[in-house]
């Protein structure tokens, strides 16, 4: 196994959480957390504390982290342009953070177009007589997302861009 | 006749109504399909066809194991086979008609592969291949239908009983001839995944006539072992 595709995979996934950072501290956003965890499954974090804050904020703020995958992906191929083992290290990044299962665009569409269910979840959060957990609430609310139409079209631009990624008609036009 | 006909008209209606099952049965088979062809089938049609009997086999496993044999253990731990004492109504003829809307959702997911090849990557199949996919999806079927019966028995009441089922689905898949010619990329894993029973049932969708013993034994083996499982374990509510 080559190790050496875990540096840039590394370093990928740091440029990324700082993205997130740097646009937190731009827009003077609360950083919360930043750190490293295990649920849902491995990653690093940059956590903000979201209470109130407008929809264009939060958008930007979730967006960003892959906004700097892209920049640094764009840059790549501008003095490399080649197809090696980097090339591919960056397609899998992007695959993973456009991914329509669980990724920054999923809470970006959800907050928008379940606004009301989103806000509810703050409300559930910080009253301590509900008889709802905001993670049961979070559960219903992704389910009304989850294989609905808005969500199958999340899912069809993300096999399309799969495709333009990694697929040799369009790759061999790069190089 | 109409009684088991109607009765699986509902099974499928009721399937269309589950959305995470319409993903993983019909919608996922063609995506990874049609991303993997076009990745790597672009200029070689023969992997094209290759996977596209690979993910036939794929949607049969998951069929019979998830959507066959895991179901009829949670009838028998939720109580609901206590309601056809009272009804003029078999739980057999029940069964039967689900298995029979499951084989005819997964000849529909094949048809409509078959066609996308077809359409998009100019993977024809001949009569006799078309025979041998059929093959490969009953024998398949039986397979890991009576496997699914026999991991959801022995899991049946435990926390987190579907990981093992899930767990044994992905290691099959992952360590057959599904995606990728596993033994000319490993011939030393492609030795050990011969032991699975999921591969001697792609081999007989891709034309390999003598893969079809393994295939019946699996059957065999299956059928009885979840016969004296069934007997000799009460699943419980």
């Amino acid at each position: 196994m080559n190790y050496y595709v875990l540096i840039p995979l590394l370093f990928i996934l740091l440029m990324h959480e700082t993205g997130h950072y740097v646009a937190a501290k731009v827009m003077k956003l609360r950083i919360e957390k930043a750190g490293f965890t295990y649920k849902p499954f491995p990653r690093f974090y940059v956590s903000i504390i979201d209470n109130g804050i407008s929809f264009q904020k939060r958008g930007w703020f979730l967006i960003s982290g892959n906004l700097m995958t892209f920049v640094l992906f764009f840059i790549y191929l501008s003095l490399f342009s080649r197809y090696d083992i980097v090339y591919y290290v960056f397609s899998y990044q992007l695959i993973v953070e456009t991914n329509p299962f669980y990724s920054d665009y999923t809470t970006i569409i959800f907050s928008y177009f379940y606004k009301d269910d989103f806000k509810r979840q703050f409300e559930i959060q910080s009253s301590p007589d509900s008889d709802q957990t905001d993670k049961d609430y979070k559960e219903n609310y992704k389910n009304k997302y989850l294989f609905g139409k808005l969500w199958y079209l999340h899912f069809l631009v993300w096999g399309i861009f799969i495709i333009g990624l990694l697929s040799p008609v369009i790759s061999t036009s790069h190089k | 006749m109409k009684t088991f006909l109607l009765s699986t008209y509902y099974q499928l209606l009721i399937y269309t109504r589950v959305k995470i099952a319409v993903f993983f049965s019909f919608v996922f088979p063609i995506f990874i399909f049609v991303v993997f062809s076009f990745i790597w089938g672009y200029h070689n049609l023969t992997y094209s066809k290759f996977l596209l009997t690979g993910v036939i086999i794929m949607k049969v496993a998951s069929d019979g194991m998830f959507s066959v044999g895991n179901i009829i253990v949670k009838f028998y731990q939720d109580g609901f086979v206590k309601y056809f004492k009272g009804i003029p109504y078999s739980f057999m003829k029940y069964i039967g008609t689900l298995v029979t809307s499951r084989i005819i959702n997964t000849i529909v997911t094949s048809a409509v592969l078959l066609g996308i090849g077809v359409l998009f990557f100019h993977t024809i199949f001949g009569f006799l291949e078309l025979i041998y996919i059929l093959l490969g999806i009953v024998g398949g079927f039986i397979i890991f239908s009576f496997l699914g019966l026999i991991i959801s028995i022995f899991t049946a009441g435990k926390d987190d009983d579907q990981s093992v089922t899930f767990f044994i689905y992905f290691i099959m898949l992952f360590l057959s001839n599904i995606f990728y010619p596993l033994n000319q990329l490993n011939p030393t894993f492609g030795k050990i995944a011969y032991i699975l029973p999921i591969n001697p049932v792609v081999d007989l969708t891709r034309g390999d006539l003598v893969s079809g013993i393994p295939v019946i034994l699996w059957g065999i083996v299956f059928t009885i072992a979840s016969y004296v499982s069934f007997e000799k374990h009460e699943i419980g509510r």
